[in-house]
């Protein structure tokens, strides 16, 4: 996803549209970004209501303040992305002090041709649990520049860090990714259960 | 390339694009990691393991590239933008109405001001200069009146007959009665035609006086402060009841009755 394409190009007209009123101008903007932004807050928690409550949010402030996103930052889906960061890392650290997390519940409930295999299913589970189980900082990274295809330069927008640090992560990220896919999914489950436990408790780890 | 460079290479160009320029599909250093990981078992693994991890990122995202929102989602963004507009509609329509009392408001205070201002400013003399064969003479010009009786004006004509020739020799003259007198407030308000002469009605009388020009000022008539103790003769119209209506400034050599 390049989003210095040319289908950002009107951003701001839509967002001008949508600051003047116009409800086309906003339904046109959410079309176009909340697919993104769903899914970005659905792989960094995994949970699908926080999912669906982070993509509400998030275009609830967009329509509040649209003042506060500056063309000269970036691109709007960026400026959406940060704040679905902050929304879903908050809202996620308070529902997992009271929440057990339910894997068959939460995993997407249709996968496409590719995937239709037990194998397949099975390895897509697995990734997202490994995924899940990556500490914040790792899985912001893997989830923004693998699973939503931004460049490192883009992921630092969102993420607020330099480019360096989201390449060292992203190295780091994928190091972890392989090791609890080889470990074997049994393990994969219990360090996620293990990482959400210490979350949920307020104790970042790093591995 | 070393093992390092290599390990290097994979965390530079490890791009998270699947397509383009990830590192893998790089044409550029495609040769040289084929050539180093063909001899270094490592190296080999590293990289094995790099695309079996990126092509299951890659299927996972695709896997759920259809996931969206739900309606509802939408729904409840839809009224709430609703409101916004219609809060901010209402906003701006306050805010116009209060720019409208603003605006209002300003215009008075400048009108007040200008009209204070205008108030302030030295009004433009009454008294008139002129210069004939007979010698200088002031005179005092009001503005004209409206409404004046017939007889008041055949009573001004007739004055103005027999002052017509040296208008500054009137001392003391009975002047005709009007058979409509206008009013007091009128009467102070009359002017003296832009003739020579007084105008005189409702009764009243012309006085040859001698003042100082101090004296002036309560009649309204601006006086230079050096000149406020110099004496000055002047006729005094006077109304009926003794009070002032008008003064005509008599140069000092001009010959009396």
């Amino acid at each position: 996803m390049d989003v210095n394409d040319a289908r950002f190009e009107d951003d701001g007209r839509l967002l001008q549209l949508m600051i003047a009123g116009e409800e086309h101008g906003f339904v046109a903007l959410y079309q176009k970004y909340q697919g993104p932004v769903y899914r970005f807050s659905l792989h960094i928690c995994g949970i699908r209501h926080i999912a669906e409550d982070v993509t509400q949010e998030t275009f609830l402030s967009l329509i509040r303040t649209p003042q506060n996103y500056h063309f000269d930052r970036g691109p709007l889906l960026l400026y959406l992305f940060g704040i679905a960061r902050r929304l879903v890392w908050k809202t996620a650290g308070r529902e997992r002090l009271y929440e057990e997390f339910d894997n068959d519940r939460e995993l997407p409930v249709s996968l496409p041709d590719f995937a239709d295999d037990f194998a397949r299913q099975h390895e897509a589970m697995r990734l997202r649990q490994a995924i899940l189980s990556l500490p914040r900082k790792y899985r912001e990274v893997i989830v923004l520049c693998s699973l939503q295809e931004l460049s490192y330069e883009e992921a630092a927008v969102v993420v607020g860090s330099a480019i360096g640090t989201v390449r060292s992560r992203m190295h780091r990220a994928r190091q972890l990714l392989l090791r609890k896919l080889t470990e074997g999914g049994s393990e994969v489950a219990a360090a996620r259960s293990d990482s959400f436990l210490r979350y949920g408790r307020g104790l970042d780890y790093d591995l | 390339m070393t093992c390092d460079e290599f390990e290097q290479d994979l965390v530079d160009s490890s791009r998270c694009r699947s397509g383009g320029d990830g590192w893998l599909l790089r044409a550029s250093k495609a040769a040289v990691i084929q050539a180093h990981v063909e001899n270094c078992p490592v190296c080999a693994k590293k990289m094995a393991e790099a695309t079996r991890l990126q092509d299951a990122l890659d299927r996972l995202r695709a896997s759920t590239m259809h996931l969206r929102a739900p309606a509802a989602v939408e729904r409840n963004l839809l009224d709430a933008f609703r409101q916004q507009a219609a809060r901010r509609r209402t906003s701006v329509g306050r805010a116009s109405g209060w720019r409208f009392v603003w605006l209002s408001a300003a215009a008075l205070v400048l009108l007040a001001a200008g009209l204070r201002l205008y108030s302030s400013l030295p009004t433009k003399s009454p008294l008139k200069s002129e210069n004939n064969s007979k010698g200088s003479k002031l005179e005092i010009q009001l503005p004209s009146s409206p409404g004046l009786s017939g007889a008041a004006k055949e009573a001004f004509r007739k004055d103005a007959g027999a002052l017509a020739d040296n208008p500054v020799t009137v001392s003391s003259r009975r002047v005709a009665r009007a058979d409509k007198p206008i009013s007091r407030r009128l009467a102070r308000n009359a002017a003296i035609p832009p003739s020579d002469e007084f105008f005189l009605n409702g009764g009243g009388s012309v006085v040859r006086v001698t003042l100082p020009f101090s004296s002036l000022t309560a009649m309204g008539l601006p006086v230079r402060p050096d000149l406020s103790d110099t004496r000055v003769t002047a006729d005094v119209w006077m109304d009926p009841f003794g009070a002032v209506v008008g003064i005509r400034l008599v140069p000092a050599g001009a010959r009396a009755d």
